[in-house]
C-alpha cells in the first residue's frame, strides 16, 4: 500500500521535512511504500503536475503537515486529493493538529483523521487500518469522523522513550539530497519546561527524549558522504544534557567531521568551555529564546530565566566568535508598549544583528498552550470571535496592556531596524 | 515529480473587443491548471480606462479558479500608464476605477484574515508614468493607491528615471522596473518587466554560485489578446515566433509540451540572457544593481 506525506508552505523555501522523514522511514520499515512531497515558495509545480503525480503514485493514505498559517493549503490539498479519488484517506498531523479541537473535523469535510500523538506510530495505525479496509477500527492517537459523520476521539499513544527505535530518515535514504543545502537534525524531542506561550512541553508530556550519540554520529557521517556540510539542529534545547553534547562534539572533532552548525538552546545551558568546543566543532550560530527584556514581563512567562543570564550567554557565545540569534516576541501578557521597546533596545545594546530569526514578531497563541485554553486569565482580548474551529487565536488578539495598533507599531519599529526587511526563518 | 508549470504569464491587451476578450478568458481558464501554484500574471493595457474592464474580466476567471483551489496563489499585475490629470482628479480615478477593482478581491482579503495569512489573490497596480506626467500627480496617485493596495510597482524608462531619483517614490512602492527608451508600447514594457526578472534571477544565481548563462529562464507565456497568439517565452515574443493555433487547441497539455520543446530545443537562451544583461548595463540603474550587472558582464566574457 502506498502512503504519501505532504508538506506545503508557500511562504518559505523548501527545507528538509525532518518530521515527515521520520514518519516515512518508519512506515517504510513496516512495509508501506512511502513518498514525501514538499512544496515551498521556490517550488515550480502546477495543479496538473500534482494531479499526475498523485494519480500515478496512487496513495491509499495521504498525511499532510498542518501549521496555523498553512491551513488553507491543507484544506485545499485535502479537497484536491479527494477529487482525484474519493477513496484516498486524508490525515492531518503536526503542530496545528495535535491539540486541534475535534469539532474542527466538522469544518474540514475532506479530512478523515486528525493525528494527536507521535506521527510515526499514529500514522502506522491508520495505514494498517486502511490497508485492512477497516479504516476506522482499532485506532489510537487520532480523532476521526466515521462513515456516518460522527466524530470520535481515541486514546493517546505513548511515545517510545528510546528515540533510536525509530529508523533514521537519513540512513534509510528517505530524502533526495540533490538540492539539499543543509540537513536538519532532530536529535531530541520534547521539553521539560513550562513557558506559557509554547505548546511543545504539553505535546511531549513535559518529557525530553534523545537519540544516542552513536546514532547521531552515524547520521552525520552519512550526510557528509552525501556532500552536505551544513547542519541545522531543530532540537528545542540541544545542550540540555551537556555530557551528551560534549561527547557528540568531541567525536565529531576526533573524526574530523567539521560541519557548519546552527543550534538553539536555553541561555542557562551554556558555559565558556562549551562555547569553545562548539566553535572548534563548527557551530556558527547559536540561538537563544529571550522573548522579552522587561524585568516585569519575563518572570511572568514561566521561563525561569533572567535577563542578566541571557546577556551573559550572549557575551560568552560571542567571545568565541559564534554568531548569536535571539528569539523575541511582543504582545506578551503584562507587556506594555514601553516594555516592548525595552526588548528592541536590549537587542540593539547587545549588538545582536536584527535579521533572520532575530526579527521579532507578535506572540502567536497556538492550540495546546495553557494560554490558548485560559486566554482571559492572561489578559488576552480576542479580535476575531468567529474563528474556524481549526484555527487557534494566533495573533488576532490584543492585551490589557497593549493594543493591536501598538503591536503593529512595534512590528514597524523592528522592521525599520532589520537588515533583511523583517524576514524570519523560524515562525 | 515531473513538472512543466508556467511561472509567469504576460497578457498584452488590445482594443476592447467582446469576442476577443471572451476567447482570451476561455483560453486563460483552461490555462490556469498548468500555472505554478504561485503564479504572476501581468496584464498590460494602453490606458486605465481601456484596460480596467478587461482586467476585471480576467480577474473574475482567476477568482473562480482560486475558489476551487485553496492551495493556489495569484499575483495579478495590472500594468497601465498613469492616467491623465491633476491632483484634483485623484478622487475620480480612485472611486471609479481602483476602488471597485480592489473590492473585487475582498473575499480573499477576508479569507486571508480568517486564516491569518497573506491573501491568496494579490492585485498589484503597476504604473507607467510618461515624461510629461506631473510628478506631484504621480506621487499623489501612488500615495492614494498605497492606502488600498499592499503592493504597488512603477515601470520606468530612461526618460522617467528622474521620478525615483528626485523624489521619495522609490521607498513607497514595492518594486521599480527599469527599461530603455523609448519603451512606449505595451509589448516593449512587457519585455522590460520580464527582462528585469531575468536579470534579477541571474543575480540571485550568481550570488549562490549556480549561474549558467545558457540555462533557460523560468517557463513563461506571452499572449497577445488582439490576434490571439501565444508565445513560449520573451525571446520568441520579441522575434514574433508564436505557436500556431494555440488559442484554438482544446488540449492544453499539447500546448504546454510544445512550449517546453521550443524552450529546450529551439531557443538560444544564452543570447537572450546576454542581450538582457547588456541592455541593463547601459541604463543608469541604482548603484547596487549596477555593480551586479558589471559582475554579470564579466561573467559573460569568461564564459565566452
Amino acid at each position: 500500500m502506498n502512503v504519501l506525506l505532504i508538506e506545503m508552505n508557500p511562504f518559505a523555501p523548501v527545507s528538509t521535512p525532518i518530521s515527515l522523514g521520520y514518519i516515512a522511514a518508519y512506515l517504510k520499515s513496516k512495509g508501506f511504500a512511502t513518498e514525501i512531497l514538499t512544496l515551498g515558495e521556490d517550488s515550480s509545480v502546477s495543479p496538473v503536475d500534482l494531479y499526475h503525480y498523485i494519480d500515478s503514485f496512487q496513495p491509499a493514505l495521504v498525511g499532510i503537515s498542518a501549521y496555523q498559517r498553512t491551513m488553507l493549503c491543507v484544506l485545499g490539498l485535502a479537497k484536491f486529493i479527494k477529487s482525484i479519488d474519493n477513496n484516498i484517506k486524508v490525515a492531518v498531523g503536526g503542530p496545528q493538529a495535535t491539540f486541534m479541537p475535534s469539532e474542527a473535523l466538522g469544518q474540514m469535510s475532506h479530512v478523515d483523521y486528525i493525528c494527536r500523538s507521535s506521527g510515526e506510530t499514529t500514522l502506522l495505525g491508520i495505514a494498517r487500518a486502511v490497508q485492512e479496509e477497516t479504516p476506522f477500527s482499532n485506532l489510537s492517537g487520532v480523532s476521526y469522523r466515521d462513515s456516518d459523520g460522527r466524530v470520535h476521539d481515541t486514546e493517546p499513544l505513548e511515545q517510545p522513550s528510546d528515540l533510536d527505535s525509530y529508523p533514521s530518515p537519513y540512513l534509510d535514504d528517505v530524502f533526495d539530497y540533490s538540492g539539499m543545502g543543509e540537513a536538519i537534525m532532530l536529535t531530541s524531542r520534547g521539553c521539560p519546561h513550562n513557558c506559557i506561550f509554547c505548546y511543545t512541553p504539553r505535546a511531549f508530556n513535559h518529557k525530553i527524549t534523545f537519540h544516542s550519540v552513536d546514532r547521531v554520529m552515524e547520521e552525520i557521517r552519512w550526510i557528509r558522504k552525501k556532500g552536505i556540510r551544513r547542519l541545522w539542529f531543530a532540537d528545542p534545547n540541544v545542550s540540555y544534557k551537556w555530557k551528551r553534547m560534549e561527547e557528540l562534539l568531541d567525536r565529531m572533532l576526533k573524526e574530523e567531521l567539521k560541519m557548519q552548525m546552527w543550534l538553539q538552546t536555553r541561555a542557562d545551558l551554556v558555559n565558556p568551555e562549551m562555547m569553545r568546543m562548539m566553535k572548534r566543532a563548527g557551530v556558527s550560530t547559536l540561538a537563544f529564546g529571550l522573548e522579552s527584556a522587561s524585568e516585569r514581563v519575563l518572570p511572568k512567562l514561566d521561563k525561569h530565566m533572567s535577563i542578566e543570564k541571557i546577556a551573559e550567554a550572549i557575551r560568552i557565545t560571542r567571545n568565541e566568535g559564534i554568531e548569536v540569534e535571539l528569539f523575541t516576541m511582543f504582545g506578551l501578557p503584562h507587556e506594555t508598549f514601553e516594555d516592548g521597546l525595552k526588548t528592541l533596545e536590549f537587542v540593539k545594546k547587545n549588538q545582536v544583528r536584527i535579521m533572520g530569526n532575530t526579527n521579532s514578531q507578535q506572540m502567536k497563541i497556538y492550540f495546546g498552550t495553557h494560554m490558548s485554553q485560559h486566554y482571559e486569565d492572561y489578559g488576552i482580548r480576542l479580535l476575531n470571535t468567529h474563528r474556524h474551529a481549526y484555527m487557534s487565536i494566533g495573533s488576532q488578539y490584543e492585551t490589557n496592556w497593549m493594543s493591536y495598533k501598538e503591536m503593529q507599531t512595534l512590528q514597524d519599529l523592528w522592521r525599520a531596524e532589520s537588515l533583511d526587511r523583517g524576514r524570519r526563518i523560524v515562525s | 515529480m515531473t513538472t512543466s508549470a508556467i511561472d509567469k504569464v504576460c497578457v498584452i491587451l488590445g482594443n476592447r473587443d467582446e469576442t476577443k476578450l471572451k476567447e482570451l478568458n476561455e483560453f486563460l481558464s483552461r490555462l490556469f491548471p498548468y500555472l505554478n501554484l504561485t503564479c504572476s500574471i501581468y496584464v498590460l493595457a494602453t490606458s486605465l480606462s481601456e484596460g480596467m474592464p478587461q482586467v476585471e474580466r480576467i480577474q473574475k476567471g482567476m477568482k473562480t479558479y482560486l475558489r476551487e483551489n485553496l492551495f493556489v496563489r495569484y499575483y495579478l499585475h495590472f500594468v497601465h500608464p498613469v492616467p491623465q490629470g491633476g491632483t484634483g482628479d485623484l478622487g475620480y480615478y480612485e472611486e471609479y476605477y481602483y476602488h471597485p477593482w480592489r473590492r473585487g478581491s475582498s473575499e480573499f482579503d477576508r479569507e486571508g484574515y480568517m486564516h491569518e495569512e497573506v491573501p491568496r489573490f494579490m492585485l498589484i497596480p503597476a504604473l507607467v508614468p510618461g515624461e510629461e506626467d506631473d510628478e506631484l500627480f504621480v506621487g499623489g496617485l501612488v500615495e492614494a493607491l498605497k492606502e488600498r493596495f499592499p503592493l504597488l510597482s512603477l515601470c520606468l524608462r530612461e526618460g522617467t528615471f528622474s521620478l525615483v531619483q528626485n523624489t521619495d517614490l522609490r521607498g513607497r512602492v514595492e518594486k521599480v522596473y527599469y527599461g530603455p527608451d523609448p519603451s512606449e508600447t505595451t509589448a516593449e514594457i512587457g519585455c522590460n518587466l520580464f527582462a528585469q526578472d531575468l536579470l534579477e534571477t541571474s543575480c540571485v544565481a550568481l550570488r549562490s554560485g549556480t549561474l549558467s548563462m545558457a540555462f533557460p529562464c523560468a517557463p513563461s507565456l506571452f499572449i497577445t489578446a488582439d490576434d490571439g497568439l501565444v508565445y513560449p517565452c520573451m525571446d520568441a515574443f520579441k522575434r514574433g515566433e508564436a505557436l500556431t493555433g494555440a488559442y484554438a487547441e482544446v488540449d492544453l497539455e499539447k500546448i504546454i509540451q510544445r512550449c517546453e520543446a521550443v524552450r529546450e530545443r529551439e531557443r538560444d537562451c544564452r543570447v537572450c540572457r546576454e542581450h538582457v544583461i547588456r541592455q541593463f548595463s547601459k541604463l543608469p540603474l541604482p548603484s547596487g544593481r549596477q555593480s551586479e550587472v558589471g559582475i554579470l558582464l564579466d561573467r559573460l566574457e569568461v564564459e565566452k
